[in-house]
């Protein structure tokens, strides 16, 4: 190594160590201390359990609940941000001490954390557009019409429908909170929302065109949210559910739920619960086989599979063709043009997909263009892979030796022929290996497509574990099998295609 | 047929070509030789429109190439149809056959089907004698052979000349030998050819005309036994007897 180039990795290893200690400051877990109650929640899923007022500060029933607590525990709370879905994993690895975020008691999750008393029986509302005539009750839901209906993804919501409606309802499950489904019911791309009775009575303000139907309903036996705590930490549970009882009897509960207008008739029952938690186990399990209705995971995760390998197989030849003709364009298009694509291709490869997808489902609509949520995942999926290939057609293309297109042309063709007939079929085969990586590594980018409601593998997934958070082990290698036996045969048939066009250019 | 008439082109402050007049009247095989840098090959590229020229023009029959950039496509086209070329490293198809590579002209410019155009194609290889490769993939024939389809490939539009550019330069000597003997060939068939050539004795015997070209410029032009036998200008002479050597 030169002395020059010695020095520059030397400056490479300082400022790689300097990120480690940024790293260290910026994104350190908050430790585990005897003084501070750390709660887990996700303020985007909105109010008014957890969110941010218009100051930035932390507000919200559950907010003031984590807080309370706390002052009752002698402790410091202290909120820690996580997807909803996630939160009981997060409990699990030990960044949390407590859930405190809706979180409903099912019999599966207290065979896994413990829960403390109810603070909460909520019931399930649905909302529908005002000038929706077809849906008036909840018994309209029944209808040969197979009406949409938005519901927050693992959520009690979900399991109700889906139990109450069956096939007569396409669900469609979103991660990313409780008023994606609303826009989208106010935009028309959806029939219903059955939402959480505190989140309908929160947002109806903001979505003036939606309105109530039918009376809000309690779903199953235990419509009870809870804290959960890891098993181990039975003391915890203790001293919570001391703070909570206090606050039933003194009404400091009443007085916060009523401040937030979400204290119902349902409410004076806790009192009861609280002095027989956690219900006995009478009668017969009422969520049994909940999601899968008696399939196997493997059934399940396989029909989500197929959605996957639709969902990669339409996407890439389109991203493929749209590629092409952005290389194309850059390279052979008037310099205005060049200019444009370079633009589109630093634009898509600068913007991760996530947001791109967001865009493409729930923007365009503001602008009356409204896509099925699978169309909007091919599509942007499509739309984010044509910016790679197009720089792996661009260095195709210049790997072409310039006496093709000059024999191409001395023999009398058009630029466009030239393109056509002797440049592009060379260029697909020099681009075969790096477009097959990409179909492999767009295989996987599927997964972005469960935040719009696409039930993709991964998603499928995640629903699966939410509701039985005991399989984990199996229900993580069955998808890691399919997606292998999904890309795998890719791999292969990339091999055998280098070998079938070997290098063309002398 | 072919007129060029006072080309002037210059590579950013370089002057590649400085003045060059040149005529081929129909039928005549002009041989362009001199040393290299002189702007030979650059000269036939900008007879075909492949490179830009600053001042000057080239006009093949009615057909006129002026000075810029912008030349229109269709001129260029109808130019080229009539005008075609054989390059020094072949530049065949890859992904072609022979056949197809032949085939390429009359399918992709002319807009002939395949079945009609195969039997002239098939004629002009068993004139360059590559008969029995049809199939045949670029890479698996020799270089000679190559230069070979890509002379078939170039006489296909049925040009009304052919522009030679180092067709034998990156040859060995013996497969130079049957590049040479089928333009011999041609030009005895009375085939309109400018060829920019290193290989004397081709030059000596094959063409009518010969030009020698030094640093941008015609330094002699004449028939071979003249420029050969008894060269009129310093240039000539020092080039001539460089290549005896």
């Amino acid at each position: 190594m030169t002395r020059r180039a010695w020095w520059w990795f030397v400056l490479a290893v300082g400022v790689y160590l300097a990120m480690v200690v940024a790293a260290g400051v910026f994104e350190a877990p908050i430790a585990s201390d005897p003084h501070t109650l750390r709660w887990g929640g996700d303020r985007s899923g909105g109010g008014p359990y957890i969110y941010t007022d218009k100051g930035g500060d932390l507000v919200g029933f559950e907010s003031e609940l984590a807080h309370y607590i706390a002052d009752q525990l002698n402790l410091s709370a202290r909120f820690v941000q996580g997807p909803w879905d996630k939160l009981p994993d997060r409990l699990t690895r030990g960044d949390i001490d407590i859930v405190l975020n809706g979180y409903e008691w099912t019999p599966e999750r207290e065979s896994k954390w413990a829960s403390t008393i109810p603070y909460y029986i909520y019931r399930l509302q649905l909302l529908a557009r005002k000038d929706d005539e077809s849906i008036r009750t909840w018994d309209d839901l029944h209808s040969s019409s197979r009406r949409k209906i938005g519901v927050l993804a693992g959520s009690a919501a979900q399991r109700y429908v889906k139990k109450t409606f069956g096939d007569d309802v396409e669900i469609l499950a979103y991660t990313e909170g409780v008023t994606s489904a609303m826009r989208l019911v106010e935009q028309g791309q959806l029939d219903a929302t059955v939402q959480d009775y505190p989140a309908a009575v929160f947002y109806a303000p903001k979505f003036p065109a939606l309105h109530a139907v039918g009376e809000p309903v309690a779903p199953g036996r235990h419509p009870y949210y809870v804290i959960y705590v890891r098993r181990e930490d039975g003391d915890l549970v203790r001293r919570i559910d001391d703070a909570l009882r206090k606050a039933l009897r003194d009404g400091t509960l009443e007085r916060l739920y009523r401040r937030y207008r979400i204290w119902t008739d349902d409410q004076p029952k806790l009192a009861v619960l609280s002095e027989h938690w956690p219900p006995a186990d009478d009668g017969p399990p009422e969520e049994e086989e909940d999601e899968s209705g008696g399939q196997s995971f493997l059934l399940i995760l396989a029909r989500a599979a197929v959605t996957t390998v639709l969902l990669a197989c339409l996407s890439m030849p389109l991203a493929m063709l749209l590629g092409l003709l952005v290389a194309i364009g850059r390279l052979y298009g008037p310099r205005w043009l060049n200019w444009l694509l370079t633009i589109y291709v630093e634009f898509l490869r600068g913007t991760p997909l996530l947001l791109q997808l967001f865009v493409i489902f729930f923007l365009l609509p503001a602008i009356d263009v409204r896509i099925p949520a699978f169309w909007a995942g091919v599509m942007g999926l499509a739309i984010n892979y044509s910016a790679y290939e197009a720089e792996n057609y661009r260095a195709g293309f210049l790997a072409i030796p310039r006496g093709q297109m000059e024999a191409a042309l001395a023999l009398g063709m058009t630029t466009s022929t030239a393109l056509m007939r002797v440049i592009v079929p060379q260029a697909v085969r020099i681009v075969i290996p790096p477009v097959t990586n990409d179909f492999i590594a767009l295989f996987k980018d599927t997964s972005v497509c469960s935040v719009i409601a696409v039930t993709e593998l991964t998603g499928r997934y995640s629903e699966l574990y939410n509701n039985h958070p005991n399989a984990i082990l199996q229900l993580g290698l069955l998808t890691a099998l399919l997606y292998l036996l999904m890309s795998y045969p890719l791999s292969l048939v990339a091999r055998r295609l280098e070998k079938r066009f070997p290098k063309v250019v002398a | 047929m072919i007129d060029v008439r006072s080309l002037v082109k210059d590579h950013g402050s370089l002057r590649v070509l400085d003045g060059v007049c040149l005529s081929v009247k129909r039928g005549e095989v002009a041989a362009v030789i001199g040393p290299s840098g002189g702007g030979k090959s650059t000269l036939l590229r900008c007879i075909n429109g492949l490179e830009s020229f600053q001042q000057g023009e080239v006009s093949v029959d009615t057909l006129r190439l002026k000075p810029g950039d912008g030349h229109a496509a269709l001129q260029l086209r109808q130019l080229r149809r009539r005008v075609g070329m054989v390059f020094q490293q072949f530049n065949l198809f890859p992904h072609m056959t022979v056949m197809e590579n032949v085939l390429a002209g009359p399918r992709f410019v002319l807009g002939r089907s395949r079945a009609e155009a195969e039997l002239e194609a098939r004629r002009l290889l068993d004139r360059v004698g590559l008969g029995d490769k049809l199939d045949a993939r670029p890479e698996q024939l020799s270089g000679g052979q190559q230069q070979r389809v890509a002379i078939a490939r170039a006489l296909a539009v049925r040009p009304e000349a052919i522009l030679f550019d180092e067709p034998t330069s990156a040859l060995d000597p013996r497969m130079a030998g049957e590049v040479l003997s089928v333009i011999a060939d041609l030009a005895k068939s009375g085939q309109t050819m400018i060829v920019v050539t290193h290989a004397m004795h081709f030059a000596r015997q094959v063409a009518h005309t010969v030009h020698v070209m030094e640093a941008g410029r015609i330094a002699e032009s004449g028939p071979p036994q003249q420029v050969f036998e008894s060269p009129r200008e310093e240039a000539t002479r020092r080039f001539v007897a460089e290549t005896r050597n």
